[in-house]
């Protein structure tokens, strides 16, 4: 257990917006927290890349409190990719990862031959090094979320946080993202909106409801169609994706009494 | 190069033209201390009177250009300014309370001293408005900022229709800015905050280069917002307090030329804010020799120059740029 988060309550304006969360990962994991609008993911991962100081509890990473360590030395234990879009930044690909090399600077330290180094490496692990020169604001929104995951990557971080990474992504740029954060192969916290993805690249998922978290274990275990009803307000039924094998909801609204329709002729695929 | 030229051409022209070549001699005989005298006119005029000037109005350039640069940035707004929260209107209120009512009126405060404590007066407001539970929100800065300054201009108003008709000039005078005057003696105090707040926002370079990027991006690469943000508040004011203290409210020279330099060195602010500054002293030294020789022998206050020479150059430059931004 690498990363671990006890009893935390976190609040926004006065208002309890998560209580009493508990969640951990192994090294090397890849955790998922899927859970509707409003239920409080987005604020659970502030609370770890500090950007939401908890009001309760505790966030431990290697036996060591984050909110007891000052911005830098947190920042080089933890990476994140916020939810916030980075806008039209007017600095080339390369400029923008090496600011992932803020924690490890002094006031007036320069990038050196190493930052650059690891920024090239960065860059060419998410496949944007023939874009490194280019700016920011003109690259396309898939590039730009992979120019920003090797910000990332630059931090050298052993725990990488993303919130919703693949919002507002094209397909293909969706699965390239999340190919790239499973390659990437750190212990991973992310929240996810789509269910397929969450079931395709995440080891555990932490379901959560109005701020708490109401169910967790592997995807395929936790998400089921009685859960995804219950959480979610949807039907779903679960198919086996003839490809990768890997289980693929199909959703439909609820039904008015909010009651799952019983499964059709194709009942065969239906697990 | 351009600060330089620009400090020459300052120093060389005026009411009394001096040869460039007699300006060094005399600068260099001086600091040297080879000329421990006033040796003639020229020297004098280029020691005593215009060098002070000169190198004052460099100084306040450079601290007004740093200041709107790094508050742009710690705000993120194109529009921000060192007079963004309150500062100058603070500032003026001092002073002109001092003008109007006297210094006995003021705590016996002279006229710098005044502006320079209602300045910081004004930020530390605008700071305790501007922030909840601890945390500073730019949009709440900037309102804040604005309400305040409208209510201190109210003040500044109210008091000047108090004023006699011989103290309404000079309050006019110093409300619009002026270096006219500048001694040796005024000099330390400003170039020394100056000096000492450019060495600390130089080294903020890094960290309002991916503040630009939002609040999330830059607390996960390990900036403490927060305290980035209370720093450079607090140093922009004191920049701006000491520049309006000892030269009035000059406009202008703090909202444009940031731009000026993003323009020309791009977004990063380890190169943009040490042009910025260049930018800056070299801009109000041009000014100030065309407030004193565009109608010599008399002096024109500095904030109409500031306005009428550098806007239209500003736009210029605007309408011959791709973008523009804070860079992000």
């Amino acid at each position: 257990m690498i990363l671990h988060i006890a009893d935390l309550r976190l609040k926004l304006d006065g208002h309890i917006i998560v209580s009493d969360a508990n969640l951990s990962a192994d090294p090397g994991d890849v955790v998922g927290v899927v859970g509707p609008n409003g239920s409080g993911k987005s604020t659970l991962l502030k609370s770890i890349y500090r950007a939401l100081r908890p009001a309760a509890g505790r966030v431990i990473h290697e036996g060591v409190d984050l909110w007891r360590l000052d911005a830098r030395s947190s920042a080089r234990r933890i990476s994140a990719l916020p939810q916030e879009g980075a806008g039209d930044l007017e600095f080339t690909a390369a400029e923008v990862v090496l600011q992932g090399r803020t924690p490890y600077k002094r006031m007036f330290e320069q990038d050196g031959l190493g930052d650059w180094d690891i920024a090239a490496n960065c860059l060419i692990r998410v496949g944007m090094f023939g874009e490194a020169h280019r700016s920011f604001a003109t690259l396309s929104g898939g590039e730009k979320q992979r120019v920003l995951l090797a910000r990332a990557l630059a931090q050298r971080a052993p725990v990488l946080v993303l919130d919703e990474p693949t919002n507002h992504l094209d397909i293909a740029a969706q699965l390239d993202l999340l190919e790239l954060v499973h390659d990437a192969g750190l212990t991973t916290i992310m929240a996810v909106h789509d269910l397929n993805h969450a079931a395709a690249h995440c080891d555990r998922v932490y379901v959560m409801a109005e701020g708490r978290i109401v169910a967790q274990g592997p995807p395929r275990e936790v998400l089921t169609p009685g859960l995804i009803q219950d959480v979610f307000r949807a039907t779903a039924v679960t198919v086996d994706n003839p490809i990768t094998g890997l289980p693929q909801f199909l959703f439909s609204p609820l039904t008015r009494e909010g009651l799952r329709p019983e499964a059709g002729p194709s009942q065969g695929a239906v697990r | 190069m351009l600060l330089v030229v620009a400090m020459t051409a300052g120093i060389s022209i005026g009411a009394v033209a001096v040869p460039v070549s007699e300006v060094w001699a005399s600068i260099i005989g001086h600091i040297s201390g080879s000329r421990t005298e006033v040796i003639d006119t020229q020297d004098r005029v280029v020691w005593i009177f215009r060098t002070p000037r000169v190198l004052l109005a460099a100084v306040v350039g450079a601290g007004l250009a740093l200041a709107g640069a790094a508050l742009q940035a710690t705000v993120r707004n194109v529009l921000a300014d060192p007079y963004l929260l309150g500062v100058a209107s603070g500032a003026s209120l001092g002073a002109v309370s001092v003008l109007v009512l006297g210094s006995g009126a003021v705590a016996g405060l002279g006229v710098s001293a005044a502006a320079f404590v209602g300045a910081l007066a004004a930020t530390l407001v605008v700071l305790a408005l501007g922030q909840r539970a601890g945390k500073f929100f730019p949009a709440r800065l900037i309102l804040a900022g604005v309400a305040i300054a409208a209510v201190l201009q109210a003040l500044t108003s109210y008091l000047q229709l108090q004023a006699n008709p011989q103290a309404l000039g000079g309050l006019v005078f110093w409300l619009l800015g002026t270096v006219a005057g500048a001694e040796w003696s005024d000099l330390a105090l400003p170039a020394a905050a100056v000096l000492l707040s450019s060495v600390w926002l130089l080294g903020l370079g890094g960290r309002l280069n991916v503040l630009l990027s939002g609040d999330d991006a830059a607390t996960s690469v390990g900036v403490n917002v927060n305290r980035l943000r209370l720093q450079v508040v607090v140093v922009s004011a004191i920049l701006t307090g000491t520049a309006v203290a000892v030269a009035g409210g000059i406009g202008f020279v703090g909202l444009m030329l940031p731009h000026v330099a993003r323009m020309l060195v791009g977004p990063d602010h380890r190169r943009m804010l040490p042009v910025a500054a260049l930018l800056g002293a070299s801009f109000l030294v041009l000014v100030d020799l065309i407030a004193r020789t565009v109608e010599a022998p008399s002096e024109l206050p500095l904030g109409i120059f500031t306005a009428a020479v550098g806007a239209p150059f500003f736009l210029w430059l605007l309408t011959s740029t791709r973008r523009v931004s804070l860079g992000s």
